[in-house]
């Protein structure tokens, strides 16, 4: 009989079931303060990468990421930056994951002149891929505290993402930065 | 502390033996036992003769007893007007064990009672038999008859029986063709020097029956000799309990997903990694939430099987005696008008809550994981008979949820079947009529589409209390919008009422 032959399997069976622990229920916080979704935007958009600098010290260097959120379809960019020229000094600009093509890295050129940075990122097509879209960062720029102060940092009006046919890409409005550099 | 808890002890001991020593009837005069002389002969089982040979021995016995005068022997029928349900007995309503004789005679009113049994082997016949007294609740007499080749030899033989049973001399008149011997017990003080120091309380056999089953589900069944129902909520437990160590595993590996990409979650400062996180999480938590929602079903329908089952033990378990002494009934009642109830009107309607999980899928959903959900069915006596095999109407409702191993997508719904189910007991002999053969087809609605279901019920019903639980097997051919085509098949179980 099952009883007599297997009865380790049928005792541990039933206290299975009767011991069988209260199990919780996931509870969860998506607070990230990080989290694209926390910051107040709507999609798509474009952002800075952290938002806020809390304290920089005057001669220290940080990075700062331009990003997009939840972009669609985007083959090209023209990202300009205002900044405070007084307390911070861009140093350089690398590219970030967004443009990336599989080992094709994008097209970029930057120039900058009296607190506005241009940047100017292309995504190299391939047969398979034309465009680019998701949550990732575009660029990276290095910088440079001069002095001390409270130094807004924002994308200008004249920023824009395009397509593969040239055409602009809907963005809500763009989040902005703050830098705040002490001695 | 310590003595009042042993003042209470040496009482309970005190009112123990006081009761114990009040139950026996016996005057002891001059240090022998003074008893009445009703006496009751048993029918005598049998093995290997017929019973109308059985009775006749039976009978005639009886009455050579009676015709020695020495004890005031009680009518076959009176004897056979009481009938008793014994526990521990190897067949149910059989009266073989002491216990079951003592109870009998006190039944009955009769100072004793001899019990025994025939068999016929290879053309010999042999007759063991014991005489009890039913006051001293003991055996008090052995007799047994050996290698009697003849019929009429094993008359004789019961005749000369029946003086030995009186205490008076075999006359010589009789002819001694076979050994038989007559064992007189004297062990009535053995006996008693057996007997324990200490009696604690007699525990009934229905409060027995329902902590045997509290403890181990349908364990008081079988102590009833309801084998059968005994084993079916054994192994509706074990199937629960199986189904809940899958579904906690299921629970874990949610779990331990939803850990994994939550502390990932916590940690990480990418923007473009905290939104992949998100949605994982969220269904990673939902996923957790559903198998902790079917655990605690589980719990509560184990619960209540496990509940159902104690009541069911403590309803089946025989009383300490009982009785059936016939009710012939009254005029009265016999000349009442049969009246429709609302009961009648319900009669063969039936419910049953199931489990199914997917077991098979076709190649739309390939990529998904299933689950295990639930539904119910509503069996319905409407329904015509072809030849032997009752049709009848059955409505049923089944949930189902298949989610991508990514937890991407997710193809959940509800189907609502109307079917036809075929009673195919009478046809498909195996199990016998106590095991219900069921196929199953019909049209189904489903959240996204439309499609058939045909499957089986294997369904055992107790007898004893309108319950059944079932095996089912559930194959979906589904035409969905989402994903066009497809099919699964399901395994469940399910546990029922009906009404009778």
């Amino acid at each position: 009989m099952l009883v007599s032959r297997y009865p380790k399997l049928l005792i541990s069976l039933i206290v299975a079931f009767i011991f069988l622990p209260s199990c919780d229920d996931a509870e969860y916080q998506l607070d990230n303060e990080f989290d694209p979704e926390n910051l107040g935007l709507s999609s798509p958009t474009i952002f800075f990468h952290p938002p806020e600098f809390e304290s920089i010290k005057v001669g220290e260097s940080d990075t700062l990421e331009l990003y997009c959120y939840k972009v669609q379809n985007a083959a090209g960019a023209h990202l300009q930056i205002e900044f405070d020229s007084e307390i911070i000094q861009i140093d350089s600009v690398e590219y970030g994951d967004f443009f990336m093509n599989g080992i094709n890295t994008p097209i970029m050129f930057t120039d900058q002149e009296d607190g506005f940075l241009n940047v100017y990122l292309f995504l190299q097509p391939t047969i398979g891929t034309i465009n680019s879209s998701g949550t990732m960062s575009m660029a990276k720029i290095i910088f440079t505290v001069k002095d001390e102060g409270l130094a807004p940092i924002r994308y200008t009006n004249n920023t824009v993402l395009r397509n593969e046919n040239n055409v602009s890409v809907f963005l809500n409005s763009y989040g902005e930065g703050l830098i705040n550099a002490v001695q | 502390m310590i003595i009042i808890k042993c003042a209470l002890y040496i009482a309970f001991w005190f009112v123990i033996n006081v009761n114990a020593s009040a139950a026996e009837k016996i005057d002891w005069i001059g240090g022998g036992a003074k008893t009445g002389n009703r006496l009751a002969v048993l029918d005598f089982s049998s093995e290997g003769i017929s019973t109308p040979l059985r009775d006749l021995l039976t009978e005639q016995f009886r009455q050579n007893l009676k015709k020695l005068n020495i004890y005031e022997v009680l009518d076959a029928s009176m004897t056979n007007k009481v009938e008793i349900f014994y526990p521990g007995e190897s067949l149910y309503g059989e009266c073989k064990s002491k216990g079951c004789i003592l109870e009998l005679g006190k039944l009955l009113k009769v100072n004793f009672v001899v019990a025994g049994t025939i068999i016929e082997k290879e053309k010999e016949y042999f007759v063991k038999g014991k005489m009890y007294s039913i006051d001293l609740e003991q055996e008090v007499q052995g007799f047994s008859i050996e290698n009697v080749s003849a019929i009429d030899s094993i008359r004789l033989e019961m005749k000369k029986l029946s003086y030995n049973v009186s205490g008076l001399e075999v006359p010589d008149t009789l002819t001694i063709e076979a050994s038989s011997e007559t064992l007189s017990y004297l062990n009535t003080q053995k006996e008693k020097q057996k007997a324990p120091w200490l009696r604690l309380p007699k525990i009934p056999k229905k409060v027995k029956s329902l902590m045997y089953s509290t403890f181990v589900p349908g364990a008081g069944q079988v102590y009833s000799k309801r084998s059968y129902t005994g084993m079916g909520f054994f192994g509706t437990e074990i199937i629960i309990g199986g189904l809940a160590l899958l579904a906690h595993s299921n629970y874990q590996k949610s779990w331990g997903g939803f850990e994994e990409k939550y502390t990932n979650y916590q940690n990480e400062n990418d923007p473009g990694k905290l939104i992949e996180l998100r949605p994982d999480i969220i269904r990673y938590a939902s996923d957790t939430k559903k198998h902790n929602n079917f655990l605690k079903g589980l719990r509560v329908v184990g619960a209540s099987i496990w509940g159902i089952n104690m009541l069911h033990a403590y309803i089946v378990a025989p009383d300490e005696i009982f009785v059936n002494s016939g009710n012939l009934g009254s005029f009265a009642e016999s000349e009442s008008k049969p009246r429709l109830t609302t009961w009648d009107v319900l009669s063969g309607f039936g419910l049953r809550g199931s489990i199914v999980r997917p077991i098979f899928k076709g190649n739309s959903l390939s990529a998904y994981s299933p689950y295990t959900d639930g539904g119910f069915l509503i069996h319905t006596p409407i329904g015509l008979y072809f030849g032997s095999v009752f049709t009848s109407l059955t409505y049923e409702v089944s949930n189902y949820s298949f989610t991508s191993s990514s937890f991407d997508n997710e193809y959940e719904g509800s189907s609502s079947t109307l079917a036809l189910n075929f009673d195919l007991t009478k046809k498909i002999s195996f199990g016998g009529n106590s095991l219900k053969k069921y196929t199953f087809l019909g049209r189904s609605t489903y959240d996204d589409g439309k499609g058939y279901v045909i499957g089986g019920d294997l369904v055992y019903g107790i007898s004893t209390f309108p319950l059944s639980f079932a095996l089912s097997s559930r194959a979906n051919l589904v035409n969905t919008s989402s994903l066009g085509s497809t099919m699964w098949v399901s395994l469940g179980v399910n546990v029922g009422i009906q009404i009778p």
